[in-house]
């Protein structure tokens, strides 16, 4: 009797509740997967591609002097912990993204939707291959089908980059649907904008033949057609950037480049030191900075590149710069600039490659980011702290690729491979152009630079021809590969993926800073495998730093 | 017993014979005098008998004056009378003795202690009133073993994790179920930002009065848990309040009232050296973080004022404007005690009054209120709680008895933030963060915390990149205000003499305000806590919980007895929250959105704050009791229940559980009446229960994302994004089960108590959280897999060393070890806790549950001495290994009460014997020179022990402070060098009481009046840590989690004292 009475209750609550736990099954703090659009994952997929580019350009960044690598040695520069960031952006920002927009994209027709996934996804393939070697792609992002994808061979993801890159080309010309206002690069609202994608994909298959060229017996062939090739030729003549451009929105949401945040802050100081190396290359290397703008000689970029909170060394001390008071290191070679290297009464105050003592109280003495590319102060000699807001407030870009970089890459294969074009001439139009894109810079972000500060043509001929002279006499291919790469090297500001390429391929520049310790080891030739790569897959071993990737077929040791 | 019916006898003796009358009438009452109703009474060896009436009061026929009366009350000891002796005051003696105590089971189901085959542990109101905290589970540190209890910090009113026989689950919530008045209450801490952030949180069961509390039972095992479902399975906290009692007063009505006084400071801070200032490799630097500077001289150095600096300050004043008076100035350098004089002696007060009253023949009510004021010894903490309770309970003459409780609770906590800190600068705002390292040059109180134009932080060091602790104080606030309301409501009917149904509501519902306000003008943590930050989120917490049951009683024959409870219930939890964090303030000093100019709903760890949970729970249970001859217990069980965090495929499981009672010691006449072995009682038991993981886990959802990115020409862009946790539809509930066997036993006269019991839980089947490797595409997703096995010991003894008639001495020992081992997948390596990726507590298939890893120092193969690099420094792995097991070995308290006459003297020492911590405040105040550890000729190089890569030994000198700040402070990728054995002793608890008789009362009003002096963590020692930093490892940096192990610069311990006076009348 009990029994059942139990039984009835419990019967008649259960059955009430059942519909209820039905219910609750529904998450009700987002919409179902179904609801997906074409349009918002595309917004999703550029901000993912953006940031990918940025968290792999700090570590380039950092290996080739560009901004401080702390080490002390490349084997403590980074952990694998370092690349989680990077290696989960790619995977789950860019890849899960573009697989999800591809097909509902070429189902609405929406071809250069479809095509600027594509692109982007192969990019950042060859990033990816570039900075880890073998990686995971034919396996991955099948989600629940294998959660533990297993590694391709490198040059076999570059190969399906490639492919990817000609279906992109492809999709480039069946443009019906303009993206317009979705399209964040260049706005692609005609088939103007389709065509500026459709060349994109192209240089971006140039980059990726001129980076294997080492290993491919077939390079020079394939890169003489792209170059002859109509859209390449165009960017040859024109310009094309590829650039992903911030604003100056501060907050809700932040929309400014994030190494401007990281420096123009409110208090405490830029967060980055800038690399000896490369403000030595701009600001003594060919010329001499003179605060006095007429009595300058350095780099016309340099008031551009950087911006110096102090304009003058009377902050340095050993409290506040440990490295003033120390000689150069014995094993550097001659030449190597250190610490102020002859220029601190100007005020250029960065840290050594590798340099990992404590942080000093310098905080309003560092030198910072500038104007170009990161949307940072013009410097006109303020010699005031960073704060909020200084500057172009942000609106920096991402030089992913700037039509310099394709002029640099045709001199560099007219030298290595012979292809077509004379590299002196390509070489010139590199240089100007890097000059020109960087110097028009200020009026893209509204800010107006007082005639005065900005180089003349004549100074800026003068560069050329100091630079045209060095490449003159220089006899050897690999003395002429050296001029080219300096200049390379200084137009890369901004864009450490190139940048660390182009010395694990050619070794250039080869006056690079070494670490301060002498023990510091050699040049990192491929990152370490990241840690939740490591950690969390079965089928993933680690690997050693100086593994090389597929396409550097360089001697073990070659950089520092 | 015997002695009581000697007692009796005596009695019997001593009064006229009342001669052969065929009625006799009598009253029942309890030690205290107060009628005792239901009380059987029974003529022995027959069924004649009858229930006192609601004044104590009965009458029963006898034929033979001679015969014996047995008088049983439920929580009582059972008694024999002779029918012809006085009867007018027949007095029982509650069943503390154990053998006829009475305790509440699950589902609020009264057994016999005796009758239980699984181990309770019960503590005292007296173990938990007129104490200087407020939290109630602070205050069970130590009296239950099992029961493992973990402040998260020194302030008042912050976290506490309270976890029972070890951690069951990887993935899911450990903390125990709370049942107050019968009915479940939310103990939740709902923390709004990642720990890092250190906006501390309290635990939601500090909305409990500790002094309202009449009593708390603490359910360990499955066995005792398995009716109250899957929220049972990590233990149930029973707390019974003074509300709920159905205790009748002896006098009409009763008032109580108490009031406090305590002093709150700080329990330990390092010894800092006075030879050493601020600077690097000796040289005198004022305004470094480091203190590896200059010799201290006589008469002192000089030093510029490191307010006069020629840069303006990045908020726009010039330095020199703001502070004219300190240009050309010069401050000595010279030690200081900055961090001894920023805490201050917080006073705690709290008052109770509490009224206890007859209502009717039948009725009870009563009313508690308490307020409490306590002030921490952190500048800016304080928490405030007022808490109102109502309860009564009638049986009306309809067969129905209703009953009932109401209790409101308002809490009002803040403190400043304490974010985490890795020894060089914190996270965000943090008012520890700073300020344990400051260099000991550096007198933080002559520093003005603020720029007098703008209100910025303003500080020694030249980039103004550390914010003034003083500044944090007066500019941070972060808190919770909570209004709760809470209790129940039942209705019982009698359907027979031995059968009952009973429906019971409960409710819970509270209303949560959290805030985290900053003023413009900071200097750590990004521009949203720079520029001023106003983030508030209103939380709605509901529990609704509905129960009936039924219980029914048999006597099935002369020898075995029946007890039946069966019901159902159904529990619907609700958590919603909403709210907006706005950034920029406009005009400093105000706190209000208007004020401010971006607004967005991401909290400061850029998770969302507005989201909603609803969980469905529905359960059906029975468990059954044979009892044989009152020494032999069989009970069975099980419950099915239904959740709505599965699929329906998966949403159902039933769970049984079945237990054994045996008494030796009655059973056997030959063990009876022995004065070696008084009473044992052996018990065994398996049991039960399942988790159905967090909701919402077995579907995809799309991720929208409005206002992502504004370009250049304004437009606005929105996205669609794929999550990165991966929906698994196959989810299916996690499978735990216990065995457990224990004894009980009265030994040596009644002298010595011993309570033992082992358990085995293993937990199958586990809802993990895995985390992917992104290359799959997502990086985390529930499944189920793996297990974790806990077994451990719970021992406590209880020696009554003394009992005369002016002089008692009782000493406690409780001891807990419990041993966790997890088995994983082979495709699952590990799973991160908490913490951090490269820096956290683990499950790894073999190892104990929570290991620490990080990285390390590289040992040579060969000597096993650590390897050392071309610069003398150590070599850092670059990868994760396990660095340490926080688990401690064993876990031990002593407490002795020692009572003359009117006075008792209390003493609770706790010890914890191992169990590895990864603590960033010593590795801190070492590395950076500023504790008497390092005060040594810092001159002098130093040879860090170790061997080069060819196994010589290093023979590399470096200095002193690249000894200590670069490789042996652990802030350089060598986490194993901060890593320490957490071994501890305590002095948890001291108090001295006085209690005036109640015969020298008895002229005045009171009916009871006593004072009590106390105090609480009134020393430790933790002898593993460096010696002069005095650290304290009773602290988490996790805030509330299953795990522990890391310390991030969470701050120093607080250290209570002062008197209580209590009167009644």
């Amino acid at each position: 009797m009990k029994k059942i009475f139990i039984l009835v209750l419990s019967v008649s609550l259960l059955g009430s509740c059942t519909k209820k736990l039905d219910e609750l099954l529904v998450n009700p703090n987002g919409p179902t997967p179904e609801s997906a659009n074409a349009d918002l994952y595309l917004t999703q997929l550029q901000l993912n591609f953006a940031s990918f580019f940025s968290g792999a350009s700090s570590f380039g960044m950092e290996l080739t002097r560009q901004t401080v690598m702390y080490g002390p040695t490349y084997q403590a520069a980074y952990s694998p912990q370092s690349f989680d960031g990077v290696w989960s952006t790619a995977y789950t920002g860019v890849f899960k993204h573009a697989n999800a927009l591809i097909p509902v994209a070429e189902a609405e027709k929406k071809w250069i939707a479809a095509g600027m996934a594509k692109t982007m996804k192969a990019y950042t393939l060859i990033t990816l291959v570039d900075m880890f070697g073998d990686i995971p792609y034919s396996t991955a992002n099948l989600g629940s089908a294998n959660t533990n994808p297993t590694i391709d061979k490198g040059a076999d993801v570059y190969a399906a980059a490639v492919a990817l890159l000609d279906a992109a080309i492809a999709d480039f010309g069946k443009s019906t649907a303009f993206p317009g206002n979705q399209d964040m690069f260049f706005g692609a609202a005609d088939a103007a904008g389709a065509t500026k994608w459709k060349r994109v994909a192209k240089l971006f298959k140039l980059r990726a033949l001129n980076n294997t060229r080492l290993v491919d017996a077939g390079a020079k062939g394939k890169i003489d057609a792209l170059l002859a090739d109509a859209d390449v030729v165009a960017t040859l003549t024109g310009t094309n950037d590829f650039e992903f451009k911030y604003s100056t929105k501060q907050a809700n949401p932040n929309s400014r480049h994030p190494r401007y945040n990281g420096n123009y802050v409110a208090a405490g100081g830029p967060g980055d030191y800038m690399g000896v190396y490369l403000m030595w290359s701009l600001a003594a290397d060919k010329g001499t900075f003179n605060n006095q703008e007429a009595r300058n000689t350095s780099d016309p970029r340099t008031r551009y590149y950087f911006y110096r909170q102090t304009t003058d060394n009377a902050a340095v001390s050993s409290n506040s710069l440990s490295c003033s008071t120390f000689p150069v290191p014995s094993h550097y070679t001659t030449g190597m600039p250190f610490c102020q290297f002859g220029l601190g009464a100007q005020g250029f105050w960065g840290r050594n490659h590798g340099d990992n003592s404590g942080t000093p109280p310098d905080g309003p003495y560092r030198t910072t980011v500038g104007i170009y590319p990161f949307g940072g102060d013009f410097d006109v000699n303020q010699g005031a702290p960073v704060g909020l807001n200084k500057g172009a407030q942000g609106a920096g870009v991402q030089p992913i690729w700037q039509s310099a970089f394709t002029y640099f890459v045709a001199a560099e294969a007219a030298v290595a491979l012979g292809t077509a074009g004379n590299p002196r001439a390509l070489l010139e139009s590199a240089i100007r152009a890097s000059i020109a894109k960087v110097l028009g810079f200020p009026s893209t972000v509204n800010v107006a630079v007082i005639a005065a500060a900005v180089p003349s043509a004549a100074r800026i001929t003068a560069y050329v021809n100091l630079v045209l002279a060095r490449y003159d006499k220089a006899t050897t291919v690999a003395a002429k590969m050296e001029v080219i790469q300096q200049e390379y090297y200084i137009s890369l500001w901004g864009n450490g993926v190139d940048a660390f390429n182009n010395y694990r391929r050619t070794g250039k520049p080869g006056g690079m800073s070494y670490t301060v310790a002498q023990a510091g080891g050699n040049m990192i030739r491929s990152h370490y495998y990241p840690s939740v790569l490591v950690n969390l897959n079965t089928n993933i071993t680690q690997k050693t730093i100086d593994k090389q990737v597929f396409w550097d077929n360089n001697p073990a040791g070659f950089i520092k | 017993m015997r002695k009581l019916t000697l007692f009796m006898c005596c009695l019997l003796f001593a009064i006229p014979m009342v001669f052969a009358q065929t009625v006799v009438k009598g009253k029942v009452s309890d030690s205290d005098g107060s009628p005792l109703s239901g009380v059987s009474i029974k003529v022995a060896g027959s069924q004649t008998g009858t229930t006192s009436a609601a004044d104590g009061t009965f009458s029963l026929s006898v034929k033979d004056l001679n015969t014996n009366l047995e008088v049983t009350y439920v929580g009582y000891d059972r008694i024999n009378v002779r029918a012809g002796s006085n009867l007018s005051n027949i007095s029982l003696r509650s069943a503390t003795s154990g053998l006829q105590e009475v305790v509440v089971t699950a589902q609020g189901i009264r057994r016999e202690k005796k009758a239980l085959g699984y181990a309770v542990a019960s503590v005292d109101k007296k173990a938990l009133e007129l104490r200087p905290d407020g939290d109630v589970v602070r205050l069970l540190n130590g009296k239950a073993p099992g029961v493992d209890i973990l402040n998260s910090s020194g302030m008042s009113g912050s976290g506490t994790n309270i976890i029972i026989r070890g951690v069951n689950t990887i993935s899911g919530s450990s903390t125990p179920l709370f049942i107050v008045d019968g009915v479940p209450f939310d103990a939740s801490t709902n923390s709004q930002a990642s720990f890092v952030y250190g906006n501390t949180t309290s635990s939601r069961f500090l909305d409990l009065d500790p002094n309202s509390i009449e009593n708390i039972s603490v359910l360990k095992g499955l066995s005792a848990t398995t009716l109250y479902g899957e929220l049972g399975r990590n233990g149930v906290v029973l707390v019974t309040t003074k509300n709920s009692s159905t205790r009748r007063s002896n006098k009409k009505n009763e008032v109580t009232v108490s009031q406090s006084l305590f002093a709150n400071q700080v329990a330990n801070l390092p010894d800092y050296q006075d030879s050493w200032g601020g600077g690097f490799d000796n040289g005198v630097g004022f305004a470094f973080f480091s203190n590896w500077g200059g010799k201290f001289k006589t008469p002192a150095d000089s030093v510029a004022h490191p307010y006069d600096r020629s840069s303006s300050s990045a908020f726009g004043t010039p330095w020199r404007t703001a502070f004219p008076q300190f240009v050309g100035a010069k401050l000595a350098y010279e030690p200081n005690n900055s961090v001894r004089d920023f805490f201050n002696t917080g006073i705690i007060r709290t008052t109770s009054v509490g009224v206890t009253s007859s209502v009717g023949a039948t009725g009870t009510f009563n009313a508690n209120y308490s307020y409490m004021d306590d002030e921490g010894f952190t500048p800016g903490n304080r928490l405030i709680k007022n808490t109102f309770g109502l309860g009564g309970n009638a049986k009306l003459s309809n067969k129905f008895t209703v009953g009932g409780t109401f209790n409101y609770a308002i809490t009002d906590f803040k403190s400043p933030p304490t974010s985490t800190s890795f020894g060089s600068n914190p996270s965000a705002s943090s008012v520890f963060g700073n300020l344990i390292y400051t260099p000991r040059a550096v007198d933080l109180f002559k520093l003005p915390y603020e720029n007098p134009l703008d209100k910025s932080s303003t500080y020694y060091r030249g980039g103004n990149d550390i914010q003034h602790p003083i500044w944090t104080v007066k500019n941070s606030f972060t808190g919770q205000k909570i209004n709760r309301i809470f209790g129940n409501m039942s209705l019982k009917y009698d359907i027979a003499k031995d059968w009952n149904l009973l429906y019971r509501v409960g409710y819970d519902q509270y209303s949560d305000y959290n805030y985290y306000n900053q003023n413009k003008g900071g200097v750590v943590g990004g521009a949203d806590f720079q520029l001023g930050m106003h983030r508030t989120v209103n939380g709605y917490n509901s529990i609704w919980d509905h129960s009936l049951l039924t219980a029914y009683q048999t006597d099935i024959n002369k020898d075995f007895r029946l007890n039946i409870d069966a019901g159902v219930n159904s529990q619907e939890r609700l958590y919603e929250q909403n709210g907006m964090r706005s950034t920029q303030q406009l005009v400093y000093g105000l706190f209000d959105h208007d004020n401010y100019i971006n607004h967005d709903n991401f909290n400061e760890g850029g998770g969302r704050i507005d989201f909603k949970s609803r969980t469905l729970s529905l359960g059906a249970f029975a468990q059954g009791l044979l009892s044989y001859k009152e020494y032999a217990y069989l009970t069975v069980g099980g419950r099915n229940s239904w959740s709505s965090n599965l699929e329906q495929a998966n949403r159902s499981i039933f769970y049984p559980s079945a237990s054994l009672s045996f008494l030796p010691t009655s059973a056997f006449a030959g063990l009876q009446n022995s004065r070696i072995l008084n009473y044992l009682k052996l018990r065994a038991g398996f049991s039960t229960s399942a988790n159905f993981g967090f909701p919402y886990n077995t579907r995809n959802i799309l991720n929208i994302n409005t206002n992502v990115f504004v370009d250049r020409m304004n437009t606005v862009f929105n996205s669609n994004s794929i999550g990165n946790r991966l929906a698994n539809p196959n989810l299916s509930p996690e499978l735990q089960q216990e065995f457990e066997v224990g004894f009980e036993g009265r030994l040596l006269n009644n002298r010595l108590n011993v309570d033992f019991t082992y358990y085995n839980r293993n937990s199958k089947d586990q809802i993990l959280d895995r985390e992917l490797d992104p290359s799959s595409g997502f990086t985390v997703t529930s499944i189920n897999a793996g297990s974790v096995s806990n077994k451990g010991i719970e021992l406590q003894l209880t020696y009554n060393i003394i009992r005369n008639k002016n002089w008692t001495w009782d000493f406690t020992t409780n001891y807990f070890q419990n041993r966790s081992k997890v088995t994983l997948p082979s495709d699952v390596k590990q799973i991160v806790i908490d913490g951090f990726t490269n820096e956290g507590l683990f499950a790894i298939n073999g190892q104990p549950l929570g290991v620490i890893q990080a990285s390390y120092t590289k040992k040579d193969p060969k000597t096993g001495l650590r390897l050392t690099d071309g610069l003398g420094s150590y070599v850092s792995s670059n990868e994760i290994g396990i660095v340490g097991d926080p688990t401690p070995d064993f876990k031990m308290s002593g407490i002795s009460t020692l009572g003359y006459k009117g006075f008792s003297f209390r003493m609770q020492w706790d010890y914890t014997q191992g169990g590895d911590m990864l603590a960033y405040t010593p590795g801190t105040v070492v590395g950076r020179g500023l504790t008497k550890d390092t005060d040594f000729d810092r001159f002098l190089p130093l040879i860090l022990p170790g061997v080069k890569a060819d196994g010589t030994p290093n023979d590399v000198q470096v200095s002193a402070s690249y000894a200590y700040f670069n490789v042996l402070s652990g802030f350089f990728g060598m986490q194993d060098l901060i890593v320490y054995d957490a071994t501890q002793i305590r002095l948890r608890e001291a108090s001295l009481s006085y209690a005036v008789p109640t015969a020298k009362l008895s002229k005045t009003p009171f009916g009871a009046l006593s004072v009590t002096f106390s105090g609480q963590n009134l020393f430790y020692n933790a002898p593993n840590f460096p010696k002069y930093v005095n650290f304290d490892p009773e602290t988490s940096s996790l805030g509330v989690s299953n795990v522990r192990g890391l310390e991030y610069l969470s701050g120093p311990t607080s250290k209570r004292y002062g008197v209580s006076v209590r009167v009644s009348f």
